[in-house]
C-alpha cells in the first residue's frame, strides 16, 4: 500500500504547479526556416511572449513589393513553441507607425476569438492578455482585425507549436515553412509596388503563391540545408488566405503525417499532404541521398507560374542502390527515327549511292537526329549547344567529329573561341548514316570539305 | 447665445478654420443592428485642426498643455512630437495636430463652440464611391503621411483631407462596440453590412481600437457644427 501512495503522489506531482508558483520565462522566437529550440521542461510554465505588428514594404518577387502587415517585420511571423499546460502572457505591441489597428487570434487558445477581441490594438499602442495552452499541436495564428481577409491577404499570420507533455520524437533538424498567396493588382511578374487586388482576393485568384513570404525565399542562398541519413521534421503551415496546400518534396516520401498538425500520426509513407488554409501539418522524413529536393504545392501551376517552389539541399555521400542517378541518355525516337531494326532473315540491299544521294540522305539524318540541338544552319545556341556551321573543332579532326557521333561527348569543348560544356548523346545510327550525316555536315553551313566521308573511315574512327 | 454667435467670437480669437456647408443624407451604419440615420445638412472645418490652431487653443487652455494634461484624458503619448508644452514641430505648424486624444479634441471643439462630427456626419463627408481604391492604397501604405492640410484632395463640398492625410475622432466613435464584435473580430464577418466594402471595414475597425484617452501618430481631427 505504501508504494501505491507514492506511485499516486508521484502522479499527482504535475498538478501541483498552481500559477503562481509557475516559473515565469520568456518565449524564444525563430524567423522562418528556423524553429525555436525543443522544451526542456517537464513542468508548465508562464511564457511571456512579445510580438509587435509593423506595416511595411518589402520584396515579393524580383522587382515586385509589396506593403505587407507582418508581426515581428517578417511573413511568416515569429515562430512560438511552448508546452502543453504553459499559460501564455502575451504583449501585443501596434508599432506607432501603423495605419490600422491589428490583434491576434491564436488557434491555439481556448475563448472567444482566439485573444482577437482581448489583442485589438491600436497604433502605438500595446495589449495583454493570457491564455492556457490546453491542447497540444501545430496551430496557426492571424490577425483577425477586419477586414480579416486583407489582413491576412497582407501577410499576418504564423504558427506556435503547443508540445505534448512528453515532448515529441527527437529529430535531427526542424523546419518552419508557411505557405500563403498574394493578390496583387498587377499580373504575376509585374514590376514596381504592387498594391493589394481587393476583387482578386474575393474571387480567390492570387498572383504569386509562395512559400515563406516571398518568391525565391527557400532558394539559392536561401535553401535550406540538412546531410544524408538525417532525420527531418517539418513544420508546415498555411496562412492562406485562401488556397489548400498540396504540398509534396520531390523525390522524397514522408516517413509520418501528423496531419492537419494534431499530436498523432494520422498516416506512414505519404507523398502529398494537404496543408487547409489556417491549419498546419507536421511532416518527418529521412535524408537517403545527396541533392536538391524541390519542395512545392503540387497544385503545380502554383508552382511553376506562381512561385511555390522551395530546395531542400541535402549533402553527403550517394547511395547507388537507393538512387543509381544517370546511367546513361540516349536519344528516343519513337517512330524508330535513327534507330535501325532490320527484319530477321532479310538482309539489307547495299546499294552504291551517288554523292548527291548520299548527301541529301545526310541532309534528312541532320535534320530528324541533330537539328533539334544545333539548330537550322547547324549555327548552334551560344553557350549550350555549339555551333558546326564554320566550326573550326568540326573541321579539324574528322576522328574525332566521327566519334563524336558514334561514341557521345561530354565535358568542356572551346568551338570557335566559345567554351561548352555539355553533354552529346550516343546517336544510334548505322555506319552509312554516320557517313552520310558527316558528309552533309563537312560540305554545308559555311564548312568547306570537298570529299565525301567514307563508312570505311567511320569504321576506322569508331575503332580507336 | 447661438452656437454661432459662439463660434465667431471664439473664431476671431483662434482665427480658427473655416466652416462649409455639407448636404444632409441618410447614414447606413456598418453593422445591421443599428438603424439608419438620417443626417441634417451641417457645417464642416475645411481641414483638420493644425498645429498651429492647437498652440492657440493650449495657450487658452493651458490644462491641456501635454505636461498639464491628466492621464485619464490623454495617454503618454499626447503631443508627443512638440519640442515642449508651447512649441509644435518646426515646420509643422500647418500640419493637422495628431497624437491628440478624443477628450482634449472633444475640448477644442466644445471651445469653440463646435462639436466633433458623428460618425454619420463624417461617413456622410467623406463619402466617395469613385476613390475607394486610391483610398485603399492609402490604408494599405505604411507609415504617416507628413504633409500639411490641403494637400490631398477636396470632395465637391470643398471639405479636404477626408482620405489621405490622418484619422480623425469622430463624437460617437465607440457607438458601434456593443454591437461590433461578431463583425469585427469574426473572420466571417458576419452582422456587416457590405462584406466587400473594404475601406468601411477598415475605419470601423479602427474606431473600434480606440479609447477616449488613447492618442495615435496618425490621428487627428476636425469640427463640426449643427445648423
Amino acid at each position: 500500500m505504501k508504494l501505491g501512495h507514492i506511485v499516486l503522489a508521484l502522479a499527482l506531482l504535475p498538478m501541483s504547479w498552481t500559477q503562481d508558483k509557475m516559473p515565469i520565462e520568456e518565449a524564444t522566437l525563430t524567423y522562418a526556416p528556423n524553429v525555436p529550440p525543443a522544451i526542456k521542461r517537464d513542468h508548465p510554465a508562464r511564457v511571456q511572449v512579445k510580438m509587435t505588428t509593423i506595416e511595411k514594404v518589402s520584396r515579393l518577387a524580383d522587382g515586385v513589393e509589396y506593403t505587407f502587415w507582418t508581426f515581428g517585420g517578417a511573413v511568416p511571423g515569429p515562430m512560438i513553441r511552448v508546452r502543453e499546460g504553459d499559460i501564455i502572457d502575451f504583449m501585443l505591441s501596434n508599432h506607432p507607425d501603423s495605419k490600422v489597428p491589428h490583434n491576434i487570434d491564436l488557434h491555439a487558445a481556448t475563448g472567444p476569438g482566439g485573444g482577437a477581441a482581448a489583442s485589438l490594438t491600436a497604433p502605438g499602442h500595446t495589449s495583454k492578455f493570457s491564455f492556457k495552452v490546453i491542447n497540444p499541436g501545430l496551430y496557426v495564428y492571424h490577425c483577425a482585425t477586419a477586414p480579416v481577409g486583407m489582413h491576412v491577404a497582407n501577410g499576418m499570420y504564423g504558427l506556435i507549436l503547443v508540445e505534448p507533455k512528453f515532448g515529441l520524437p527527437p529529430v535531427d533538424r526542424e523546419f518552419y515553412i508557411m505557405q500563403s498567396e498574394f493578390y496583387t493588382v498587377g499580373r504575376n511578374g509585374e514590376r514596381g509596388l504592387q498594391p493589394l487586388s481587393m476583387e482578386k482576393a474575393i474571387d480567390e485568384r492570387p498572383d504569386y503563391v509562395v512559400f515563406n513570404g516571398s518568391v525565391g525565399a527557400l532558394m539559392g542562398d536561401n535553401a535550406i540545408e540538412a546531410k544524408t541519413g538525417e532525420k527531418i521534421r517539418m513544420y508546415l503551415g498555411n496562412g492562406g488566405p485562401n488556397l489548400i496546400s498540396s504540398f509534396h518534396v520531390i523525390g522524397e516520401i514522408f516517413d509520418d503525417v501528423y496531419g492537419e498538425g494534431g499530436t498523432m500520426i494520422s498516416q506512414k509513407n505519404v507523398q502529398t499532404t494537404l496543408i487547409p488554409a489556417g491549419g498546419s501539418a507536421m511532416v518527418t522524413f529521412r535524408t537517403e541521398v545527396p541533392g536538391n529536393y524541390v519542395l512545392v504545392d503540387h497544385s503545380i501551376t502554383r508552382a511553376f507560374n506562381k512561385g511555390a517552389v522551395g530546395i531542400l539541399k541535402v549533402e553527403g555521400e550517394p547511395d547507388l542502390e537507393v538512387y543509381s542517378g544517370k546511367i546513361s541518355n540516349t536519344v528516343y525516337h519513337p517512330e524508330g527515327g535513327t534507330i535501325q531494326s532490320m527484319p530477321i532473315g532479310k538482309t539489307p540491299e547495299k546499294v552504291a549511292l551517288s554523292p548527291a544521294k548520299v548527301l541529301e540522305h545526310g541532309k534528312e539524318i541532320y535534320e530528324t537526329s541533330c537539328q533539334a540541338c544545333h539548330q537550322a544552319g547547324g549555327k548552334g545556341i551560344p553557350g549550350v549547344f555549339p555551333p558546326l556551321a564554320k566550326s573550326d573543332w568540326l573541321m579539324a579532326d574528322l576522328n574525332r567529329s566521327i566519334r563524336v557521333v558514334t561514341n557521345g561527348l561530354s565535358g568542356e569543348i572551346v568551338v570557335n573561341g566559345v567554351k561548352y560544356n555539355s553533354v552529346m548523346p550516343v546517336l544510334h545510327l548505322s555506319d552509312e548514316d554516320v557517313a552520310a550525316v558527316m558528309s552533309y555536315v563537312r560540305q554545308n553551313f559555311g564548312n568547306n570539305a570537298k570529299d565525301m566521308v567514307t563508312v570505311e573511315q567511320v569504321v576506322k574512327a569508331k575503332s580507336e | 447665445m447661438s452656437y454661432p454667435m459662439v463660434f465667431l467670437m471664439a473664431a476671431t480669437v483662434l482665427g480658427a478654420t473655416e466652416l462649409l456647408p455639407v448636404n444632409g443624407g441618410v447614414y447606413i451604419p456598418f453593422v445591421q443592428e443599428m438603424p439608419s440615420q438620417t443626417v441634417e445638412s451641417f457645417l464642416l472645418q475645411k481641414h483638420a485642426v493644425t498645429n498651429e490652431d492647437f498652440l492657440k487653443f493650449v495657450k487658452r487652455s493651458p490644462r491641456y498643455m501635454r505636461s498639464k494634461v491628466p492621464a485619464l484624458m490623454a495617454d503618454q503619448n499626447y503631443l508627443r512630437d512638440w519640442v515642449d508644452d508651447l512649441t509644435p514641430p518646426s515646420g509643422k505648424e500647418h500640419h493637422p495636430v495628431t497624437n491628440v486624444s478624443w477628450y482634449v479634441a472633444n475640448a477644442y471643439c466644445r471651445h469653440l463652440g463646435l462639436e466633433l462630427p458623428t460618425t454619420a456626419q463624417w461617413e456622410l463627408a467623406a463619402a466617395s464611391k469613385n476613390y475607394e481604391k486610391e483610398i485603399l492604397a492609402w490604408y494599405s501604405a505604411p507609415g504617416v503621411n507628413e504633409a500639411p492640410v490641403q494637400s490631398t484632395f477636396a470632395t465637391e463640398s470643398g471639405i479636404w483631407d477626408l482620405h489621405g492625410l490622418i484619422w480623425e475622432w469622430v463624437q460617437d466613435f465607440d457607438s458601434e462596440a456593443p454591437v461590433q464584435a461578431e463583425a469585427f473580430c469574426g473572420a466571417s464577418a458576419g452582422g456587416a453590412v457590405d462584406v466587400s466594402n473594404y475601406t468601411s471595414f477598415i475605419r470601423y475597425g479602427l474606431r473600434s481600437s480606440l479609447k477616449a484617452n488613447y492618442t495615435v501618430r496618425n490621428l487627428g481631427f476636425r469640427c463640426a457644427q449643427n445648423q
